[in-house]
């Protein structure tokens, strides 16, 4: 991904472009801002300069823009995306990204990836085969993710698995019509599901999820 | 004896299957202290035509899972027999994961699965279950194990189905994590 930063060393910046790697792979920081296809700028310890809003008005094609900053109200450009410094939620990311409407095709030339479940919410109809997996024993505990909710890609990053156990993993459920991908707005759900949304879980279930945060940790062959 | 009824683990995992799949073999690849065993020397073997095998077990195996705090973890292998249900109806209750282990090499391996999975949801034990295919490789094509994905979810929608090689300690952990992952459905939702 072709990415310029406006100040390199800001720690919201360092934040951002952290799960923007874990969300999408290596990021090439670039020096010149016209030939990246995202900006962030970085308006925590004040306002960017001006020039940057007519570069961007310059641009052809525009930049997907990320501005980190404190206050919605100090967003330089009406169509710059704010997010709030420091960004908590890598969710958010992902939701972005999909909604920047940015084409396939230029995603790929930017290195950012075509695989539609990066994008999308997505779940399971049913267990894959995890034969091939056994290198990972975290791919298990994605997969039952998978199965009880919609679920983002970045959720499943976070959750401890290798970035490559969990791509082989979709593109095998998706090749055998397992994965299931759920519109956008359905992410605002997933999102906003908070814990007061599900449903207690018994003292069994909690004892089962337990045994197996204990067998990760002893059996994980990482 | 007395070691196994004696005390109380908290939880327990029971690997259930056929004579001859693999259980005891299993049990031994994961367990954290020597198993113990009721194997003797049976003779259905030959009529089988089995001849890397010798004996069978005729009441259960148990071996353990013991964690530094002192959590123990209950691993049963119970016999494939149909004259041995009643040490099904003793252990499978309580269980908090179930692997079922089947031969998916044989003509009737689909039977089998119907047969056993039959015997698991009569004793509401399919919420919490793992079906895992012995003697076929990894990379098994999807349309093999279509036919069984199809059977078993008329039983739990969700329950897994994964090849596995009860000699392999990876292999064999994994069904088991498999098996516990699982997102747990009621009884009622999985009656066939």
């Amino acid at each position: 991904m072709k990415v310029w930063v406006s100040a390199r060393q800001a720690p919201a910046t360092d934040g951002f472009l952290h799960a923007l790697g874990q969300l999408a792979g290596d990021c090439a920081v670039l020096e010149r801002a016209a030939e990246a296809t995202l900006w962030v700028v970085d308006g925590v310890d004040g306002k960017p300069d001006a020039s940057l809003r007519t570069l961007y008005e310059q641009a052809t094609p525009r930049p997907a823009v990320a501005y980190l900053g404190r206050w919605m109200s100090d967003l330089p450009h009406p169509a710059w995306a704010f997010f709030k410094a420091p960004l908590t939620d890598p969710k958010l990311i992902s939701l972005w990204l999909h909604s920047a409407n940015v084409q396939p095709g230029s995603r790929a030339d930017a290195g950012l990836g075509t695989e539609p479940w990066r994008w999308q919410p997505m779940r399971l109809s049913a267990w894959p085969n995890l034969a091939r997996f056994r290198r990972d024993l975290h791919v298990i505990t994605a997969c039952a993710q998978l199965l009880r909710a919609p679920t983002l890609y970045s959720d499943l990053i976070a959750r401890g698995a290798q970035r490559d156990a969990i791509d082989a993993l979709l593109a095998d459920a998706w090749a055998a019509g397992l994965l299931q991908l759920l519109p956008v707005p359905a992410a605002a759900g997933v999102a906003a599901a908070p814990a007061t949304a599900k449903p207690a879980e018994s003292p069994t279930e909690n004892a089962r999820r337990g045994l197996v945060s204990r067998l990760l940790a002893r059996f994980s062959l990482r | 004896m007395k070691a196994v009824l004696g005390h109380q683990t908290q939880q327990q995992v029971v690997f259930v299957g056929p004579f001859g799949v693999g259980k005891t073999t299993a049990l031994r690849a994961i367990s954290d202290i020597p198993v113990v065993s009721t194997e003797v020397a049976s003779s259905e073997i030959g009529q089988l035509g089995m001849t890397d095998k010798s004996t069978t077990t005729v009441g259960f195996d148990y071996g353990e899972w013991a964690f530094s705090d002192g959590d123990r973890v209950g691993l049963f292998g119970v016999p494939g027999q149909e004259r041995f249900h009643a040490m099904w109806d003793a252990v499978l209750p309580q269980s908090s994961a179930v692997v079922l282990w089947l031969f998916g090499d044989r003509a009737n391996a689909l039977a089998d699965c119907r047969f056993w999975l039959e015997a698991l949801a009569a004793r509401n034990a399919v919420a919490r279950l793992a079906v895992a295919l012995t003697r076929l490789p990894d990379d098994v094509p999807d349309r093999v194990l279509a036919p069984f994905r199809e059977l078993i979810a008329r039983y739990h929608p969700l329950a897994p189905l994964i090849t596995a090689d009860p000699r392999d300690q990876t292999s064999v952990v994994q069904a088991t994590l498999i098996a516990l992952a699982t997102p747990y459905m009621s009884a009622a939702a999985t009656t066939p």
